[in-house]
Order: structure tokens, then C-alpha cells, then sequence
């Protein structure tokens, strides 16, 4: 058989079948989907505020893990404009990366790379890889590593 | 500190090693065989090559008397080969392990009475031998995901299984009319087969690859694919545990973990370097790398010819070679892009050696004892 590869061998075993939301792990929530528009309405505040350190740790300390993909969407945006504000109202992004917490510095990893998919994170490709480029130097591979095997997705 | 030894045993993956217990012997899985060597003299010997699985060896282990070697493999089996003094050889013995699905991991308790064999098929497979019936009979342990990794609590009950799901938990693998009832400890003082005796798990949900008790086994530690180490104090049957040390750290993922001591491991994987940490239960620390290494991000490997613009008399060496051998010999030596540890790829198994050195096998077809 060409596909043998693509076979469903756990079909054979209906006994040990295992339901989908069985194969998930249980993830703590750490956000309340109705409090996202609070959280992106005191990020912007900060922002504007000129509060960029506290701004960036806002949106990266609560990201929403097991939310509709629609505030998902939301708050990419939220992160990627604070990313954007703070990289074009600042010479030097190190500093804010490295007052991050271990957590917030994955949390920021994870959130570049699904930007960089998204067709507005593609056009401003030279700021997220500017924020990739000081974050991976300072903390080194781990946040990527945690990227790809987090099953908590943002 | 003397330099490590370092034996290269082909250029396949060496997915597992094991020596015997008075170290003269190392067993080394390859492809569908084991090889066992014979060491002591400048180079290793090799003595027999063990043919009896249809697919990857995927683990092997020396019993503590030395005198069965366990192998298990894709092919759903495990065997248990012993030393025929007639034949002059190993003769395998099948293990009734009652799997569908790929054998992942083996090995002996400390007893060397059973032994566990871990698969893909969601269970763990605790063998015993069966005197009326003259072979090896299994009862299952089920879990709900593949098993990556097992470990023996000195008790010779308790086992500690790591799984796909990040979660790592132990059981009791206590067979009546086999086993001595168990002294109580901190995992529980009742202990019927299969009781489950502490489930713990990752904050990321990755896969664990590696578990092990420490010497004492009042603690475990495990390594998962988020570069993490984490280490854990249970308080007793029925409680929270003491306390669960989490390191995250910035290597690439550990897929081996080995105890030196109470208060030191070491660990290794993806990363092709050994790393040691140190602590107790009030936190732990990393406390060296074994060898030098060079960070992939800051110390770019300096650049090769490769990467410069080659001249047109340089290219036009390069075809009339092409032409007449067929390959390229290059003169620029592979260093710049060499690693700079021994391990060329991932590490796969850390063993216990002798007090101070610990053995490692790698994908890279190497066996190599380092000085810890």
C-alpha cells in the first residue's frame, strides 16, 4: 500500500481510542476572555503614556491561551503594535527584553513568530526581527525551543 | 582532569548502551542488532552481534548479575538473550509482552528478577519469569499516551515512566508471589500493581524524555523537550509534594538524566554536552558544562571556503575531479563546522560508569566516558 504512512492504526483498536479532547493537555487558563479589552485598553493607555516597559509586561504577562481565535486575533494585534511602538520610540530595544521575565521573554518569542505570519506582521518583517535578533542574544535558544513545544499556543 | 575516552563504533545512531556491571562488556544497539564489545584494550572488541529483531533496536540493558541482556525493538518484541556455554553463543528467549505497537524503552529492575519494557501502544509491559511455563509472561500497566522513558526505584516495586503527554508519573509494579512486601516510603506504604503513586507534569505539555529516581528514591527528576529539568520532593501518600523544582534552562532539550549523587545530575541530550546541577530541594542550580562549548548564536563558526566566491580556476579543478573520481575532495579541513564537543549529535543515554565517570552513547555512533 503507497499511504501506509497516513493508515489510522488507532481506528483498528476501538477500545483504546482516544477522543481529541482527550489528547489535550489541561491547560490553566490565565485570562478571562471578557477581560482581554481591559488588558488592551490599559496596555494602549500605557503606551500613550509613554509607559513602554510596563506597556510590553501588560500584553506579555497575560497572553490568552484558550481563547476564541478572534481575541486571539485581537491581541496579536495589541502585541504587535506595542512591539512597534516601542521599538520606533526607542534606540535600543535590549534594555525592555531583558527586564522581562523568563516567562514573558517565551511568551514574546512566541508571539514573533505568529506575527511574522500574519499580513500585517509581514510588512514590518525589520522590526520583528530586530526584536528576534536581541531577545534570542540574550536569553539563547530556550524561548525558541519552548516555541515549538509549548502546547499552550497563543 | 583526564581527558574523556572516547570510542567511535561505527557512524549509525547508537540509540542506547549499557556495560556490564564489572564494565568489561558494552552492548550497543544498531539498527536491527545489537553489538557487544568487549573493552579493556586500546580498542574495543567486538564479540558477538545479536540477530533476532525485524526492526530498530530501540533499547538494551544488562541484567544486574550480568547474566541476561534484555534488547526491545519496533518490531514489538523484547528479548531476553543468554550466554549458551554449548553453543558458544547468545540464545534470545521471546517475552510474551502482548503489544501492538513499537517497543520504546527496557529495563531490568535492580533485583534483576523483572523487567519493564515501555511502547508506543500506551503501555508499560512489567515481565516476570514464569518457572512452570519456562518463559517470560507481562501484566500491563495502561497509560494514555506512548512511553519515551522508564526508571526503577531501588525497592525494586516502584517504577517511574515518562511519557509523550509531559506528564511523568509512578507506579507500583508489585507482583504477588514475586515481590517482598515493600517498606513504606515517601510514595506510599500500600502498593497493589499498577497503583499510581505520583503524576506529575510540565507547564508546556512536552513530551518528557527521560525520568530518574535519585539514589535514595525519596525524589524524582525529569527532563522534557522544553529544555526544562525538573525535580521533585514528594511529602507522603495523599499529599502535595514538598516541593517541585523547576528549571527552565537555554539549551537545546535534555534527552538523558543520571543522579551522581544526592545532590548532583547531570544531564544531556540535544545539546551534545553534559551539563551538571546541583542542589537539594530548596532549589537547584546548574554548576558547569563538561566541555567548552560555543554557543550557536554568538560564536558563528568562522567562515569557510564554502562560503566565499570561488575563483574560476578553483571551479574549473573542481569539474575536472568531478570528472575523474566522481567527488570533490576539498581541501579546507570540516572544523569550522565541527562542534565543539566530542558528541558531533544527540546525546541519547547517560549510564552511571564508576564513581566520577559517567558513560554517554550518541547519535553520532560514539561511546564516550567522561570524568564528571
Amino acid at each position: 500500500m503507497e499511504d501506509w504512512r497516513r493508515i489510522d492504526i488507532d481506528a483498528f483498536e476501538p477500545d483504546k481510542f482516544l477522543s481529541k479532547e482527550e489528547l489535550v493537555p489541561a491547560i490553566a487558563n490565565p485570562v478571562d476572555e471578557a477581560a482581554i479589552p481591559s488588558i488592551i485598553a490599559e496596555c494602549k493607555a500605557k503606551l500613550s503614556k509613554g509607559q513602554f516597559a510596563e506597556a510590553l509586561k501588560t500584553a506579555l504577562q497575560n497572553p490568552p491561551y484558550l481563547s476564541s481565535p478572534a481575541a486571539k486575533a485581537s491581541y496579536d494585534q495589541l502585541v504587535f503594535e506595542t512591539l512597534i511602538s516601542v521599538k520606533n520610540n526607542n534606540t535600543d530595544i535590549l534594555p525592555f527584553v531583558k527586564q522581562l521575565s523568563s516567562d514573558e521573554q517565551d511568551t514574546l518569542v512566541k508571539y514573533l513568530y505568529k506575527i511574522m505570519d500574519t499580513s500585517y506582521g509581514s510588512k514590518q518583517g525589520a522590526v520583528l526581527l530586530a526584536w528576534y535578533e536581541k531577545t534570542v542574544e540574550f536569553t539563547g535558544l530556550g524561548p525558541v525551543i519552548r516555541f515549538m513545544s509549548d502546547r499552550r499556543t497563543v | 582532569m583526564s581527558t574523556p575516552i572516547v570510542y567511535q563504533l561505527g557512524h549509525k545512531p547508537i540509540k542506547d548502551h549499557v556495560f556490564s556491571s564489572d564494565r568489561s562488556l558494552l552492548a550497543i544497539t544498531k539498527d536491527n542488532t545489537v553489538e557487544i564489545y568487549r573493552i579493556g584494550t586500546a580498542k574495543p572488541q567486538l564479540v558477538t552481534t545479536l540477530k533476532g529483531h525485524d526492526k530498530t533496536v530501540t533499547s538494551v540493558d544488562i541484567s544486574p548479575d550480568n547474566s541476561k541482556i534484555l534488547t526491545c525493538s519496533q518490531d514489538r518484541n523484547a528479548l531476553v538473550w543468554e550466554y549458551s556455554q554449548a553453543e558458544g553463543e547468545y540464545k534470545p528467549t521471546l517475552v510474551l509482552l502482548r503489544i501492538n505497537k513499537a517497543a520504546t524503552c527496557c529495563r531490568w529492575s535492580p533485583n534483576g528478577d523483572k523487567f519493564a519494557v515501555g511502547s508506543n501502544d500506551r503501555i508499560v509491559a512489567i515481565c516476570y519469569y514464569e518457572e512452570e511455563n519456562d518463559w517470560w509472561v507481562s501484566k500491563h500497566l495502561r497509560l494514555r499516551s506512548t512511553v519515551t522513558s522508564l526508571d526503577w526505584h531501588p525497592n525494586n516495586v516502584l517504577l517511574a515512566v515518562g511519557s509523550t503527554d509531559g506528564h511523568a508519573r509512578v507506579f507500583s509494579t508489585f507482583i504477588k508471589g514475586l515481590d517482598a512486601k515493600p517498606a513504606p516510603s515517601v510514595w506510599g506504604s500500600r502498593l497493589p500493581f499498577q497503583t499510581l503513586c505520583g503524576d506529575f507534569t510540565n507547564e508546556t505539555g512536552a513530551w518528557v524524555h527521560a525520568v530518574s529516581f535519585n539514589p535514595n528514591g525519596d525524589s524524582l527528576a525529569y527532563v522534557s523537550h522544553d529544555s526544562s529539568l525538573v525535580l521533585v520532593y514528594p511529602e507522603g501518600e495523599g499529599l502535595p509534594p514538598k516541593n517541585i523544582v523547576s528549571l527552565k534552562t537555554n539549551y537545546l532539550p535534555f534527552k538523558s538524566v543520571l543522579f551522581l549523587g544526592e545532590n548532583s545530575l547531570v544531564a544531556s541530550g540535544h545539546n551534545c554536552n553534559l551539563i551538571v546541577f546541583q542542589g537539594d530541594e530548596s532549589g537547584w542550580k546548574q554548576t558547569k558544562e563538561l566541555e567548552q562549548q560555543k554557543d550557536l548564536i554568538h560564536d558563528l563558526p568562522p567562515k569557510t571556503d564554502e562560503d566565499e566566491e570561488i575563483s574560476s580556476h578553483d571551479a574549473l579543478n573542481m569539474f575536472r575531479q568531478l570528472d575523474l573520481k566522481g567527488k570533490v575532495n576539498k581541501a579546507s579541513d570540516k572544523s569550522g563546522k565541527a562542534l565543539s564537543t566530542i558528541h558531533q549529535n544527540t546525546v541519547t543515554a547517560i549510564k552511571y560508569f564508576t564513581k566520577g565517570k559517567v558513560s554517554t552513547s550518541g547519535i553520532d555512533g560514539k561511546v564516550v566516558i567522561f570524568n564528571v
